[in-house]
């Protein structure tokens, strides 16, 4: 680090305070904004760290002038934030910013106009940031992480903040999106849900009105809850959203919703290109479509083996199991397709023994017993149509449409 | 939520630790602390158990158990809450389905040492407890109320302080497991149950014992409820058994989640649960469902924070194919899997999910299969693992009906239009057909 004389710290300090001063009262957000992303490490504010961590009391700098008074509740904390983020203290860093975001909230709602949203955004989001690095930063030295759960109560209060009447309003989504990334990190997913009912559910919030990046984010998210859930036509359409509005140059965000959003879509029956997959980089589900397209529940168990670590954790592994019985539909009409090509008078009477050859032919193990309940399950989801003759041991398809399409619509449990 | 216990904290001081949560060293030498006894008494206050003679204004020591306390349990598990934010924790407190409740919060100042009984006192206050499980003066209802809600107690006082210290608890294991054999059902699990824990043989008894004492009682807890959920569903007649049962799922449920923060908690310790993979499945054996979510969270979220050697268990690993075949409505692999590989508790567990999948399995079969066809009863109860005199009541449960021809051979006509799911999950307890579960 170049030397760093005690004149200049103090100049650069001032220099801060006065562009704070400055920002306010010209109601100017942007600049405001760019003085307190604490994490973002700009030169700039890693400048006037140096230089606080020199000065070590710039309290005195602040009282003294009666411009920066007013504001010391948040730029004390603030400082000492910045001091401690330097030195990468990020748990002292984190609590110091708290303390200055909480004074922060208290004048953001006393200014009128909606003038300060973005330099309120920028502190929801450093709230979470810093809070996420301080908890890595417990966890390394064997503490207990609790710094993201406390942001995530900050960040509800901040949503309380904005949940009114005036322009302000359309911040919430924002801070909503937050919350979310908070929740979803902490595992605490069902937090999610009152915030959701605030959106979704209070007259003050018209969803149009809120920003497309917002919306997009939260569509995401609220998709990804459905796909736990099992909501399928729900999943299909937040994801399907999300998707359309996203910004097309943003391939990292577009697979992040597609990754959801495949296994939704396979559900409903509706297969991805294999050159989707390649150009986002979701191979994972080759297989799994392959699978479906051949009939093959071999290839289905196996490739849901092969990444089950990575299916787990996103969470869509049980999803793509429930895959099974349309492998299943696949599977007999392919029989019946063959069979058709042999003999089309005889070709809608499938005898179970031949489903059992075939699956052994997929090294599956199965007996007749259990293929007649495949079969009987098939047929009372919808996704055979005829009927199965247990003494002659028998399938008899439907003359017309045996194998009904899921036109958009999950197997019917 | 998770309960933020932590396990390594070990200092217990009453004004509290760095997050503002009271930890407190209780040191009640009674079942029940004299103050609440004396209250109790004053208010005719007292359970059928706790009467001297009776008297249901006279109790003694031997006889009062702390009662579960009246504060929200969700206070506990917000531990990093300070009172001061309210508004939150009113929210958390909507968020968990329950009625919202007046905050009432513990302060360092409401909590008295002397009001919070020590691990000993909690140990011998659970022997007396399961003992009690024998009782035949009492109806089971009753039986069970009391020692639900006063096990509920015994985990109050246990989250309020740091159990693991430095008390060796071999003892107390040993002595847990004699009372819970008393349940004759869960008899053969206990059997096999290998009362020294340590299972990876390294020999590191000492570090083993001290973590077992609190993970211990929880385990005893889960089996508890487990064991009551069966027999409550043994019991007829009584209206009020269903809300019970649903209490009691919920408990155990939270029993489960409080003893996976413990084993969390020591995670280099994990050789030396051994019967953490079993535990673990019973969370998947009670999410079968997507309906009958006990925790209202979804199982994909569950599954993705269990570690790895723990789905690679064989008990997981049953779990989820069991959860697999139920959810395809595989009913045959389903009950046979099941009848081969359940454990006693495991069992216990899947007795609701059995019925649902006999029924289901009875509603396809009669709507998919060839009208001029009727099935044969003893094919059905060969897919049903039913003895075939339970199948035709079962089929009538179903609101079907069943037909016998010429020379005796019972039949189910296919088609019929009179399904209907059967009434009570609680009447009409059909065992799977089984010798290796027989009882």
């Amino acid at each position: 680090m170049a030397y760093l004389s005690m004149g200049e710290a103090h100049r650069r300090i001032t220099e801060y305070l006065n562009r704070f001063h400055d920002a306010v009262s010209y109601q100017d957000g942007a600049a405001l904004k760019r003085l307190l992303s604490v994490s973002s490490d700009s030169p700039h504010l890693l400048s006037l760290a140096d230089a606080l961590n020199l000065v070590q009391d710039a309290s005195r700098a602040i009282r003294q002038t009666d411009k920066y008074a007013q504001y010391a509740d948040i730029i004390f904390p603030l400082f000492r934030s910045l001091q401690n983020y330097r030195i990468k203290n990020l748990a002292d860093s984190y609590q110091a910013f708290e303390k200055s975001a909480n004074a922060f909230i208290q004048e953001f709602r006393n200014w009128e106009s909606a003038w300060a949203l973005e330099a309120l955004y920028v502190v929801a989001y450093e709230i979470r940031v810093l809070a996420e690095r301080a908890d890595r930063e417990l966890a390394s030295v064997g503490k207990t992480p609790e710094k993201l759960k406390a942001a995530g109560s900050f960040l509800m209060k901040v949503f309380g903040v904005l949940a009114g009447k005036g322009p302000k309003r359309v911040g919430a989504l924002y801070v909503t999106c937050q919350l979310f990334k908070v929740y979803f990190k902490l595992g605490t997913v069902h937090l999610c849900r009152s915030v959701i009912r605030s959106i979704e559910t209070a007259r003050i919030f018209e969803f149009e009105e809120f920003p497309i990046r917002d919306k997009v984010t939260y569509m995401y998210y609220t998709g990804r809850l459905e796909v736990f859930n099992e909501n399928f036509p729900a999943a299909d359409h937040k994801l399907s959203y999300a998707l359309t509005h996203c910004n097309p140059r943003s391939e990292a965000n577009i697979r992040m919703i597609l990754k959801y959003l495949i296994p939704v879509k396979l559900s409903i029956g509706i297969l991805p290109q294999e050159s989707l997959l390649g150009k986002y980089k979701l191979l994972e589900y080759s297989n799994v479509v392959l699978a479906l397209k051949r009939g093959d529940l071999r290839l289905l168990r196996h490739a849901l083996e092969e990444h089950e670590d990575r299916f787990l954790r996103s969470g869509v592994y049980l999803v793509l199991e429930k895959l099974e019985l349309q492998v299943y539909q696949r599977l007999v009409k392919k029989i019946y397709i063959i069979q058709k090509q042999k003999d089309p008078n005889k070709a809608h009477q499938v005898k179970l023994e031949v489903i059992v050859k075939a699956l052994k032919w997929l090294e599956m193990d199965m007996d007749v017993d259990e293929v007649e309940c495949i079969m009987s399950i098939l047929i009372f989801k919808n996704l055979v149509k005829g009927y199965f003759a247990h003494k002659s041991k028998v399938v008899v398809l439907s003359k017309q449409d045996p194998f009904p399409k899921l036109n958009g619509k999950p197997v019917n449990s | 939520m998770k309960d933020d216990q932590n396990a390594s904290n070990s200092s217990s001081t009453i004004d509290g630790d760095e997050k503002g949560f009271p930890t407190v060293t209780g040191t009640c030498p009674f079942m029940c602390p004299e103050g609440e006894r004396a209250q109790r008494e004053r208010l005719r206050d007292l359970a059928v158990f706790e009467r001297l003679d009776g008297n249901p204004g006279k109790t003694s020591s031997a006889l009062a158990v702390k009662k579960k306390q009246k504060v929200h349990e969700v206070m506990f598990q917000l531990s990093c809450e300070l009172p001061a934010k309210l508004d939150s924790m009113l929210r958390f407190v909507t968020e968990c389905g329950k009625s919202l409740v007046l905050p009432i919060t513990i302060s360092s100042k409401q909590v008295q040492a002397s009001d919070v009984r020590p691990l000993a006192v909690l140990e011998d206050t659970l022997k007396y407890l399961f003992n009690l499980l024998d009782s035949t003066k009492h109806p089971f209802e009753v039986v069970h109320e009391f020692i639900f809600d006063r096990t509920r107690s015994i985990r109050q006082d246990l989250s309020m302080q740091n159990i693991i210290g430095d008390k060796a608890v071999h003892l107390y294991e040993r002595m847990l497991l004699d009372s819970v054999s008393k349940c004759s059902i869960v008899q053969p699990w206990w059997d096999s149950y290998d009362g020294d824990g340590c299972s990876d043989g390294n020999g590191k008894n000492e570090d083993w014992e001290r973590e077992s004492g609190e993970h211990d009682s929880r385990r005893t807890e889960v089996i508890f409820h487990v064991v009551s959920d069966h027999k409550l569903r043994i019991c007829t007649g009584s209206p009020n058994i269903s809300p019970m049962h649903q209490l009691n799922m919920e408990q155990l449920t939270k029993s489960l989640i409080s003893l996976y923060n413990l084993y969390e908690a020591n995670p280099n310790s994990h050789s030396f649960y051994k019967n953490e993979a079993e535990f673990r499945s019973f969370y998947v054996l009670l999410h079968l469902s997507s309906q009958s979510q006990p925790t209202g969270e979804s199982l994909s979220l569950w599954l993705r924070d269990v570690p790895h050697s723990i789905i690679k268990s064989k008990e997981m690993c049953f779990a989820r194919r069991v959860l697999r075949y139920f959810r395809a409505g595989n009913y045959k692999r389903f009950l046979c899997t099941i009848e081969a590989e359940a454990s006693c508790l495991q069992y216990c567990i899947l007795q609701p999910y059995i019925s649902e999948v006999r029924a289901f399995a009875v509603s396809c079969v009669n709507y998919g299969g060839y009208k001029i066809h009727p099935y044969p009863l003893p094919d059905l109860s060969k897919l049903l693992l039913m003895k075939e005199v339970d199948v035709e009541s079962f089929c009538s449960d179903c609101g079907l009906e069943t037909t016998t021809d010429e020379v005796g051979k019972k039949f189910l006509p296919m088609k019929q239009t009179s399904f209907c799911h059967p009434k009570s999950v609680f009447q009409n307890y059909y065992l799977l057909d089984s010798q290796r579960l027989e009882r």
